[in-house]
């Protein structure tokens, strides 16, 4: 699939390495959970995830920016009317546009392909710059503990959402006007 | 204009979240702060739409190397809509992220 200048498609097992590069990064991997650096564990969770994604539970993302891999992202705990995106992790020094175009690429596939209602996912309370993006969509807040706050966003307020953004960032939605 | 620009610098630490508003000036080369990233960036824009209601592009970023490059890039934008705008529009406190939007 390619969409705003961006190409994915599902991980493999010989994504591994770089999934571990991104996963391990202190910097980038501060919030989300905590990754072996063994190549071989890496590659039995990817098999592993190979036959979830065969029986349409989960969707492992790779995304490669002029041909290069910049970032990573997941569907799971899919539902009848709901699902989650997250495991959202992008190389440092893209250029602006890539790690938010990447997000909404993830949602576009749960509202417009996969049909779902919500993504519903939660988000560190310390991740500020990740809320900050975001408070961007105007998702609902269902409810929050001591470390994570939960939302809920609907497939209406994204679209209106993704129009902005898509705006904000000179990108024409319908992927023709792409990054540069 | 001197206090918008450094109501400005203010703003745009704003968005950093382990930065020290002392070690920012208009001249600060912002892309060498160690926490500089695309998110940062788009945080930016965001926060430059939201409190001067001016859309800069992601081009503005890229072609700006200091603080004062982007508020001479919003002036300029205001200049094209409204020569006073910038002494007019609302510049909310920087702080944290509003985390909150709507609750059940």
């Amino acid at each position: 699939m390619d969409k705003y200048g961006i190409h994915l498609r599902l991980v493999n097992e010989d994504d591994a390495d770089f999934i571990i590069q991104l996963r391990t990064d202190p910097r980038l991997g501060q919030f989300i959970h905590a990754t072996d650096k063994d190549v071989e564990k890496q590659k039995e969770w990817i098999r592993q995830y190979k036959l979830r994604e065969k029986a349409g539970e989960e969707y492992y993302f790779i995304y490669y920016y002029k041909d290069e891999p910049v970032g990573v992202n997941r569907i799971y705990n899919i539902k009848e009317n709901y699902a989650t995106g997250g495991s959202w992790v992008c190389k440092p020094g893209l250029p602006i546009e890539v790690p938010i175009l990447i997000l909404i690429i993830l949602r576009e596939i749960i509202f417009e392909v996969l049909n779902l209602h919500y993504d519903k996912y939660d988000i560190r309370k310390k991740n500020f710059k990740v809320l900050r993006i975001n408070n961007l969509f105007d998702p609902l807040e269902t409810h929050e503990t001591e470390l994570d706050y939960y939302f809920e966003l609907a497939k209406e307020p994204f679209e209106k959402k993704k129009e902005y953004i898509l705006n904000l960032l000179n990108v024409n939605a319908d992927g023709s006007r792409t990054i540069c | 204009m001197q206090m918008v620009a450094e109501q400005f610098v203010k703003d745009f630490v704003s968005v950093f979240d382990n930065a020290d508003l002392s070690d920012f000036t208009a001249d600060t080369r912002f892309k060498e702060h160690e926490e500089w990233s695309s998110l940062v960036a788009l945080s930016v824009i965001i926060m430059i739409d939201e409190r001067y209601h001016v859309r800069i592009k992601a081009d503005d970023i890229r072609n700006s190397q200091t603080i004062n490059d982007l508020y001479n890039r919003v002036i300029q934008e205001l200049s094209n809509n409204d020569a006073t705008a910038i002494n007019e529009c609302k510049v909310i406190s920087a702080e944290k992220p509003e985390v909150v939007t709507k609750k059940i």
